[in-house]
Parts: C-alpha cells; sequence; structure tokens
C-alpha cells in the first residue's frame, strides 16, 4: 500500500485537516497535563479490586459464603456501628465473588472484615485504593464536583480523540507504518498517531463511557426543570425509585418467617439464589440504615452481559419485590448500567484488564508525545522551549514517582498520601525548569524505578509473611517487574546521552545539533 | 467450545490484518479483492464471539483483538527501520511534509483577537450549546424518562465535540462563536420556554 499511487480512500480537503490539526494541537496543549494524569491513573486503577486486596493481605478470602454467614456479619457490624455512634445512611455487604473473594461491610465511616463463617476478622479498609481511584475519577475534588470535571475531560476526550482522526487523513495507508529512523520528531509523530490509530476504539469508548458517568449527575440536575416541572426530587424518585415508597411497600410483607439473626438478609440471599440461580450476588445495600424505612438490595451479576449488576429489591420479609431494570428495563438504564465495566474492562477476567492496562498506558503516551511533538516542531521553526521540555520531562515522571512514594509513606507509616502526591508532583515539575533535559531524561525514569521498588519492600517490611500471599504476590511481583523496567530505561537513557555527548564533542556543531 | 470460538475469532481477525500488512507492504498493493478479503475477515471474526458469549460482550471483546494485533503488527517496520543498513524489506518512505501553518503570515493580523474568540467559544459557549442540545433532547425526545436522561448525556457530548472541533479550526472563531451562542440560546431558551409554557 505503501508505494501504491491510487487510492480507495476519499480525498480530504487540505484546509479541512490544518483546520483539525489545529484545533487538536490547541485542545492537546491546553488538556495535556490533566489528561496524562486521569489517563495514567485511569490505566493503573483497572486492577483496583488487585490493589484492594493487596493493601489488606491478611483478610480471609473465599470464593463463596453461606446466607447465615452473612447474615452472622451483618448483625456483628450492626452491633459494632451501634456501639461507635456511627450513623451511616447505607451500609454495603461485598459478597465474595470471583474479582473480590472477601465478605466485607463498608460504610461511610469504616470498613469490616468477615470470614467464611462471618465472624468478625479485623478492619478492611483500603484507603490507598481509595486514594489512587478517587484521583482518577475526582482528582481529589469534592465527589460532585470531582465527578462532573471528569466527566467533562471525558468530552473534551472524545473531542480530542475525533479531531485527531479527523486531521489524520492518511490514517489507513499509514497504518503500519512506524518510522523509528526518522529522528526524535518523525518517530514521535509515528508513535503518536499509530497507537491513537490501533486504540481508537479503545480510547473512544473509555473517554465516552468515563464522560457518560462523569455527567450523569449533570443530565439529572438538567431533567428537574425540563422534565419534571422544576422538581430534582421527583426527577431522582423517577430514575431512581422513590425511598419512601420502596420502604412503605417493604413493610408491607410482616416479619421475616425465621429467628436467625438478620433473618430477612438471609431470607432474602435465599430467595434470589431459588429464583436467580444465574445471577450471584455481588453486593447487599442497606439504604437508610437502622430507621424504620430501612431497605434491603442486592446486586447481582449478570455473567453475560456488560451491565455491572441488576439491583433487586426485597421485602421486609425477604421477598422479592422487583428489579431496578438494569437488566431488562428501557434501553437508556442498561446503556447506564454497562458503562463502568466497559470504562474500567471489567468484562473478560485479566487478559482484557492487562489488554486494557496497555492501551490505557499507550493513551499516556499519546498525551506525552502530543507535547513533545509541538515542542519539537518549535525547536525545528527556531523556537526552542527548553525550560517546557524539562518541566514537561519532570511532570510526567513525577506523576508515577509520587504515586509510588506517596503510596510507601502510606503503607509504612499510615502517612495520608494526598498532600505528599500533590505537592511532590508541584514540586518536581517546578524543579524541572531548572533541570537540564538531558539529565531529567535519565534521571527521572530511575529514580521512579527506585521508587516503585520501595513500595513492594514497604509492603514486605509491614506485612511480612503475608506479602506473599496469593492476594498480594502477583500485585508486589508486577510492582518489581515494573521497577526493573524503568531503571533499565533510565540506565539506556543516560548511556544513550553520554554517547550522544561524546559525539556531539567529535563533531561540527551543526551535526551534533540535529 | 466457549475458548476454542474465541480463539478462532482472534485467528480470523487476524488473519484479517495480515492481509492488510501484506497489502500494504506490497509496493503496488495487492489488489482491491485483497484489500476487501482482508476487511471481511476482520469483520467475520467476531461472528464466533456472537456464538461464544452475549452479544454485547462479544462486541466488546471482538473490538480488542483486532487493536492488540495491528499494534503488533507496527512492530515489523519499527525493527526493520531500526536497525542499521537492514536488508529486510521496508515500506517506501514517504517524503515527510510539515503541514503548512494554517494561519500564515497574512493572516497574522488579528491573531490576538481570534485567540480571544476561542477562548471565549471554547470555554462559555461550547458548553452552553451542548447543555443546551441536553435539554432540547430531554424536552422533546420521545421515549421514556430513563431514555430521554440517558442519551441526552450523548446529545450534550455530540454536541459539545461538534462545537469544539468547528470552532477551535475555523478561521473565523468569532462567526463561530456567535453562530453557536445564537443556537445555543434559541435552542436551550426555547426548549425551557416551551416546557414551562407546559408544552411537555
Amino acid at each position: 500500500m505503501a508505494g501504491a499511487e491510487k487510492t480507495i480512500w476519499p480525498r480530504v480537503p487540505a484546509g479541512f485537516v490544518k483546520g483539525q490539526l489545529l484545533a487538536h494541537k490547541l485542545l492537546g496543549l491546553a488538556l495535556a497535563a490533566v489528561m496524562y494524569l486521569v489517563c495514567v491513573t485511569g490505566a493503573i486503577a483497572v486492577f483496583y479490586a488487585d490493589f484492594e486486596r493487596w493493601e489488606q493481605p491478611g483478610v480471609p478470602e473465599m470464593t463463596q459464603v453461606s446466607p447465615e454467614a452473612v447474615g452472622r456479619a451483618v448483625a456483628y457490624a450492626r452491633q459494632h456501628i451501634a456501639q461507635t455512634g456511627a450513623q451511616p445512611s447505607d451500609v454495603y455487604v461485598i459478597t465474595p465473588s470471583p474479582e473480590m473473594p472477601r465478605l466485607v461491610i463498608d460504610y461511610e465511616e469504616d470498613v469490616l472484615a468477615f470470614d467464611a463463617s462471618g465472624a468478625y476478622a479485623g478492619p478492611g479498609a483500603h484507603e490507598l485504593t481509595h486514594f489512587l481511584t478517587e484521583l482518577h475519577y475526582a482528582l481529589h475534588l469534592p465527589w460532585q464536583i470531582g465527578f462532573i470535571v471528569i466527566g467533562v475531560l471525558g468530552v473534551l476526550l472524545v473531542a480530542l480523540i475525533v479531531g485527531g482522526a479527523l486531521a489524520l487523513p492518511r490514517m489507513f495507508r499509514d497504518a503500519f507504518t512506524l518510522r523509528l529512523d526518522g529522528g526524535r520528531r518523525l518517530s514521535r509523530v509515528d508513535i503518536h498517531n499509530r497507537l491513537a490509530v490501533w486504540g481508537l476504539p479503545f480510547h473512544l469508548l473509555v473517554a465516552a463511557s468515563g464522560a457518560v458517568m462523569g455527567l450523569a449527575l449533570v443530565a439529572v440536575g438538567v431533567a428537574g426543570p425540563m422534565m419534571f416541572g422544576g422538581d430534582s426530587a421527583r426527577a431522582m424518585a423517577d430514575l431512581y425509585g422513590d425511598p419512601a415508597a420502596i420502604a412503605a411497600q417493604a413493610r408491607q410483607a410482616g416479619p421475616p418467617p425465621s429467628m436467625l439473626p438478620e433473618a430477612r438478609i438471609v431470607t432474602a440471599l435465599e430467595t434470589l439464589a431459588r429464583e436467580r440461580p444465574d445471577n450471584p450476588p455481588l453486593y447487599m445495600a442497606l439504604n437508610q440504615f437502622g430507621t424504620p424505612d430501612e431497605t434491603l438490595a442486592i446486586g447481582a451479576g449478570h455473567s453475560d452481559r456488560l451491565i455491572y449488576s441488576e439491583t433487586y429489591r426485597f421485602d421486609s420479609a425477604g421477598g422479592l419485590m422487583g428489579a431496578d431494570g438494569y437488566a431488562e428495563g428501557e434501553a437508556g438504564r442498561q446503556v447506564l448500567a454497562s458503562m463502568f465495566r466497559i470504562h474500567a474492562g471489567a468484562f473478560g477476567g485479566p487478559l482484557v484488564k492487562f489488554i486494557y492496562l496497555a492501551l490505557g498506558l499507550a493513551l499516556s503516551f499519546i498525551c506525552t508525545t502530543g507535547v513533545d511533538i509541538w515542542l519539537a516542531k518549535a525547536a525545528a521553526r527556531g523556537r526552542a522551549h527548553p525550560r517546557i521540555q524539562s518541566t514537561w520531562t519532570s511532570f510526567v515522571w513525577a506523576t508515577p514517582a509520587m504515586l509510588a512514594l506517596a503510596s510507601t509513606l502510606y503503607v509504612l507509616w499510615a502517612i495520608s498520601p494526598v498532600p505528599i502526591f500533590w505537592g511532590g508532583v508541584l514540586l518536581l515539575s517546578l524543579a524541572g525548569v531548572w533541570t537540564p533535559q538531558h539529565l531529567a531524561h535519565w534521571l527521572a525514569p530511575f529514580a521512579t524505578g527506585l521508587l516503585t521498588l520501595s513500595l513492594p519492600l514497604a509492603h514486605a517490611a509491614r506485612f511480612g509473611a503475608d506479602a506473599a500471599a496469593p492476594s498480594a504476590v502477583w500485585v508486589n511481583a508486577a510492582l518489581v517487574f515494573a521497577a526493573a523496567l524503568l531503571i533499565a530505561l533510565g540506565l539506556r537513557n543516560q548511556r544513550r546521552g553520554a554517547a550522544a555527548h561524546t559525539n556531539a564533542q567529535g563533531a561540527p556543531a551543526s551535526l551534533a545539533a540535529s | 467450545m466457549a475458548i476454542a470460538l474465541q480463539v478462532l475469532g482472534i485467528t480470523v481477525q487476524t488473519a484479517g490484518l495480515a492481509i492488510l500488512y501484506l497489502h500494504w507492504r506490497a509496493r503496488r498493493g495487492l489488489g482491491g479483492p485483497v484489500l476487501f478479503a482482508g476487511w471481511a475477515l476482520i469483520a467475520l471474526g467476531a461472528t464466533p464471539w456472537l456464538y461464544s458469549v452475549s452479544v454485547e460482550r462479544a462486541f466488546a471483546l471482538a473490538m480488542l483483538a483486532p487493536m492488540v494485533a495491528g499494534l503488533l503488527l507496527l512492530a515489523p517496520d519499527g525493527l526493520a527501520r531500526s536497525r542499521p543498513n537492514a536488508t529486510t524489506r521496508k515500506a517506501k518512505t514517504r517524503a515527510v511534509q510539515d503541514a503548512a501553518p494554517l494561519e500564515t503570515d497574512s493572516h497574522a493580523s488579528g491573531r490576538v483577537s481570534r485567540d480571544v474568540a476561542r477562548w471565549i467559544g471554547a470555554l462559555v459557549i461550547a458548553p452552553a450549546f451542548a447543555l443546551a442540545a441536553m435539554a432540547a433532547w430531554q424536552a422533546f425526545a420521545p421515549g421514556a424518562n430513563a431514555d430521554r436522561v440517558a442519551f441526552s448525556i450523548l446529545a450534550l457530548m455530540l454536541a459539545w465535540t461538534a462545537a469544539l472541533l468547528w470552532l477551535l479550526a475555523s478561521l473565523r472563531p468569532w462567526r463561530a462563536t456567535s453562530i453557536l451562542g445564537i443556537v445555543a440560546l434559541a435552542l436551550g431558551g426555547g426548549a425551557y420556554l416551551l416546557v414551562s409554557g407546559g408544552a411537555n
């Protein structure tokens, strides 16, 4: 195809392509840093369930648990909550599933872990994973604001992807071209374009699904005046159910038939297993917890679907009242319920997650090479920006480095990771202004590798033999592998930099500059 | 059985991509029918997934395989070029042409004004237009409430993307910004007035 003069593809007007290139450049440069931050944390957060298990490697794991054990766990949690004086509005019971083989009860103030018999087994909190995921989906802003900001970024990423594709009229003709011998600028252009083209469906879906999840709040907010006469509460009730009506309906069934602890929950789980044998429970939600209006809903998996779960609602006797319609309701409900699994790659096992990791890192790399291309083009036009270049390099490497450092400090001494991360990224990026690029080029990946290596070491120091438990050993091994790669990259860059420096000293200035 | 079908799907899709790769490598291409066969195999490779898992999961999984295979097929050209004095045949390198600057010196006057227009358009008008599209969708689109709310997010996304790309790419961003602003006002305001007047 490379040499073919004729093409089946329609010619795109040059002016249109130039316009789209300009739009892509303006959007890309304005958003590169925050987009990189979101993309790199998202790529890592694909394995959020594995990180949660790694964070508490001593928590008992099981493939399934009896309804009676769940009832005992909830009874313990109810007593614990009353004793501590906490007043959570919602309490979530995570039941064992292939992705999270643990019995955990989670509410705003605390997380409790249980063994297979439903006996309390210790704390189950995973703050470090929250730090990572909340950075990805809210940038550590208050969650309503952060969600919307990330949703808007999702839309802007869609615009970047579409604009980038429109600016590439030779997208198919150049699909296999990778000119690594074309100098720094051309090789970066090719890497940027090829990663973008081959990952296009993934990038578009991830951006759009993130936008839909982030902007659902906005849609409900607009629905109030546009569809419900300005009554936002009515909008929420219509879309997500009216809590008071659900509670009133649930109460009509009367008390549960058994005298077991939390008999309603035990009966509900038995009912689900009987009436929906192909839909195992993933979690239970106890809404309006501890009040007379407390209601029970069970989120059950549908392995043949992309929806995260269907929500089944149960009455006070543990009987099935109905479902929210995520599996078989209106198309809009099904689309919204499918966004998470599409976004997080949670629909095809570990292999799909690894592909998501690779394509997510590719998207991060596309963000960094985009800025590199602009810098290289500016330099070629005689307007080099060495300080911006070194600052950008510092920022790019400071992000994973500070993720590793903040995590290490939290694992060792429970130091809050948020200020460490943001303060570190800011300081290191600023330090980049005065750091020569040739130094940042090798030192940054090298230091990131060392900091990444410190995390599994800290984990082993804190958890001892549990660091080698099945729930933790793979994450630790992956961290060591990543650290080794980064250290090797740093050393390679140092060697190449030194060789280039030597060559430059023996070559004419014009050649050395090229 | 499921695994066998999935492997079959991946194999057929990879074969399709390999044909596209060989077509690309050949200096004069391998002809239209071969090109068609490559694309057809990529599409056909999705069908075993449909028998293996449900339609929606099959579609998602079947999209991933060609992406990975395509990225792997970049390796031959990249490796061939990175080897000094390589005898391996590699694709003909085209002359690298920079896209000419969109705003040439003749357009230099008024650049600040255009940048101001782009900033206003990108930060204020495009989001306003997108919100107006969302509101109009919710007000007038047919279907159940859940559908109108869910798909209004897609309407917002499409409107925002189109608006941004148009006004950032435009050589006359003030005109694009003004048009979008007027349309946003008409769309959002009109929808609200009609809804509050009892039209919905």
